[in-house]
């Protein structure tokens, strides 16, 4: 959906990008990750335009984004940044509405949808729709900056940062809402961020950079698992595998005949890391795993756990 | 969104004060000074026993602007106290009738004779202005009652009322030049804020985007104004004599060493400071995401600045623009030096035949309209804080 075709970027003197190449599927949340000065800003910039590559190609849905004008390309992709950037002037569904007025969508069309995305992002439009900016908390103004880039439906959408301004707490939230919102919506997305948490949790693929050149570029289990360059490992963290089992569900390691003994349940869905800390406190070995109401689906063996984690081996 | 507050004072302090202070100026300052003609010295007359009518007026003028400053403070606080700004008139009106009635007595059988406003009245005046803009109101009903006392004013006026009052006689001493003056200083404050704000525009914007013009424009128009503004117009004589002497163009036009065209030019420069400066802190301070966001959206350049910089940067412009029109309504009294015309024409003139009604002929109606421009350009700002 999205191809950067060997794109360089230079800040005067500065390289900021170096001949990268890389791919987005459709429907794939790609996480473009690395410490701060690694390019990956400019790199999602790159895409609608705010930026212009110095050398290399960028493909949207095959077409050359030079092909536009820059205005019309923005309009067709969704785009979120750090500080939100609602105009403070605007109603919460003034401001959504923003693309689809610029787009020249009929005023009944363009109600029911900022109604619609709002509703999308658990910010009802009877209660939040009137209020201005300044009237609404960090988390709430971040899911107004989501609803207004979803407003006029875009295939694609560029995250800057989205989220990094939001207390720990909030983030991790938000961040549980956005999957929820692209789990339904499957759109392309490019996500930057210099959080290794968020991209773990969210990226189907990482894309790591560092000083304007793309290190590794992978589906987020393999890049934990094989770390390409001793770089990536430390970036990464010396918990990796950890984040490894924080992306397994316990229901794909689940067998499903009953062991002579088990002691306690979990969730279905919870995600490895935690059946692991359940393992620890509870010091068993075997955890049964359930449903949404409550009916036994299969059972969560420590020792599979185990193997699944050093199957990763030490970098 | 209810602004944080240290808890308001149980009786409010300014309008007590003010109220006291009128009380005493009814007792203690005459209100008018009487002179058998315009050069022996005057004789102190008191409201109090000269008219018993305006002077109760008054005392209940003050008296009802005291009342309400006791008022419990969540009284006081009250959107109906909003109505208390009709009591703010009365004293102001009482003594203006007391002054008319004095003179009436005094004056009217001669000619000659002069019955000038003393310091009662002043004091009044300036307690009442004082008054009016500490009182709560809607910013519409603060100007349609200040319209609504002018009207007043000039009914009294138009009746004949005042006409023993030596300042409505030098007017009619005066004749039409009083409005043509009036008119003249008009013109050139308008000609001069409406350039000075193309002109503080456009440096604001060019400031924005270039640091050489943030450095020199400002430099220049920081250092022009502290030039004096006599300075400023004599310096402009002689550049002026001079093109109009060679182009004789700008002569046909009336460009000439002295008159509008030197006056006009600097007060321009004058006005396009605090309109620049405002300009170019707004554009400064608009947040960048919210520009960053509104392009990468895809709004034009066109778009961007219509419904983004505009109307996020027009308040400030617009409170550089107040600045500059109520300086330059003062500026322009200094221009008559020049034979610009305007009102400084009766100051100056009033001021070398130390003729006091004369120089107060040119000065009240110069801060009439310093005033009527602040509360007027103030309209929006007020508006929005009332609703935001």
């Amino acid at each position: 959906m999205i191809t950067f075709e060997a794109v360089t970027h230079r800040y005067g003197a500065m390289t900021a990008l170096d001949t990268v190449s890389l791919s987005v599927a459709e429907h794939e949340l790609c996480v473009l990750l690395g410490p701060s000065g690694s390019g990956k800003s400019t790199l999602l910039r790159l895409v609608n335009r705010l930026l212009e590559a110095h050398s290399g190609r960028i493909l949207v849905d095959g077409h050359d984004v030079r092909s536009y004008r820059a205005e019309v390309l923005r309009r067709g992709i969704g785009y979120v940044i750090q500080n939100v950037g609602l105009f403070p002037h605007w109603k919460v569904a003034d401001n959504v509405a923003t693309v689809p007025r610029l787009l020249g969508w009929e005023r009944s069309r363009i109600r029911a949808r900022v109604a619609e995305v709002l509703d999308l992002v658990g910010l009802p439009a009877g209660t939040y729709g009137g209020r201005y900016p300044h009237q609404l908390s960090g988390g709430e103004a971040q899911r107004v900056g989501v609803a207004r880039a979803l407003a006029s439906d875009p295939p694609v959408l560029l995250m800057d940062e989205p989220f990094s301004a939001v207390d720990p707490l909030g983030r991790q939230r938000i961040q549980g809402e956005f999957l929820e919102i692209q789990r339904r919506l499957k759109k392309t997305v490019v996500f930057v961020t210099h959080d290794v948490d968020e991209a773990v949790r969210l990226g189907d693929r990482i894309a790591l950079l560092k000083d304007g050149r793309l290190i590794q570029h992978d589906r987020t289990e393999v890049l934990l698992e094989r770390p390409a360059t001793p770089f990536v490992a430390e970036f990464l963290g010396r918990d990796r595998a950890l984040k490894r089992l924080s992306r397994v569900p316990a229901s794909a390691l689940a067998r499903s005949s009953a062991p002579p003994d088990s002691a306690g349940a979990l969730p279905e869905a919870t995600d490895l890391r935690l059946a692991l800390a359940h393992f620890l406190e509870s010091g068993t070995a075997v955890v049964a795993l359930q449903d949404g109401a409550g009916r036994i689906t299969g059972w969560l063996h420590r020792e599979d756990l185990e193997a699944l984690a050093r199957a990763g081996g030490p970098a | 969104m209810a602004r944080p507050e240290t808890g308001p004072a149980r009786v409010d302090p300014v309008l007590a004060i003010l109220a006291g202070l009128g009380l005493a100026a009814l007792f203690l300052l005459p209100l008018c000074q009487y002179a058998a003609n315009r050069i022996v010295a005057g004789r102190d007359c008191y409201l109090l026993p000269a008219s018993r009518t305006w002077a109760l007026g008054l005392m209940l003028g003050w008296l009802a602007v005291a009342a309400f400053a006791c008022l419990p403070p969540e009284r006081r606080a009250r959107p109906g106290a909003r109505w208390a700004w009709l009591l703010v008139p009365l004293p102001l009106l009482a003594a203006a009738a007391g002054a008319a009635h004095i003179a009436g007595s005094l004056a009217d059988a001669d000619p000659v004779a002069r019955v000038t406003l003393a310091s009662g009245f002043w004091v009044t005046l300036l307690g009442t202005l004082v008054a009016g803009i500490s009182l709560p109101s809607r910013p519409l009903s603060r100007v349609l009652v200040w319209l609504a006392v002018l009207g007043l004013g000039g009914a009294g006026l138009a009746t004949g009322r005042f006409d023993a009052l030596s300042l409505v006689r030098e007017a009619g001493n005066l004749g039409p030049a009083f409005g043509q003056e009036f008119t003249q200083h008009l013109r050139l404050t308008g000609a001069a804020v409406t350039a000075g704000t193309l002109l503080g525009l456009a440096l604001g914007i060019l400031a924005h985007r270039s640091r050489p013009w943030r450095l020199g424009g400002f430099l220049t128009l920081n250092f022009l104004q502290t030039v004096p503004s006599l300075a400023l117009f004599g310096l402009l004589i002689m550049p002026l004599a001079w093109l109009s002497a060679h182009a004789p163009v700008l002569r046909d036009w009336g460009v000439k060493g002295i008159g509008a065209a030197p006056a006009l030019i600097a007060l321009s420069l004058y006005a396009a400071l605090p309109i620049a400066r405002n300009t170019l802190t707004a554009l400064d301070e608009l947040p960048a995401a919210v520009l960053d966001a509104g392009r990468g959206m895809g709004m034009s350049g066109f778009q961007l600045g219509w419904h983004v910089v505009v109307p996020l940067a027009w308040p400030a412009v617009l409170a550089g623009i107040r600045v500059a029109t109520v300086q330059t309504v003062g500026n322009t009294v200094v221009a008559a030096l020049i034979g610009a015309g305007g009102l400084g024409t009766f100051i100056f003139q009033g001021l070398g035949q130390t003729a006091m009604d004369l120089v107060l002929l040119g000065t009240l109606p110069v801060v009439a309209l310093a005033l009527a421009a602040d509360q007027i350009l103030g309209l929006p700002a007020r508006s929005r804080g009332v609703s935001a």
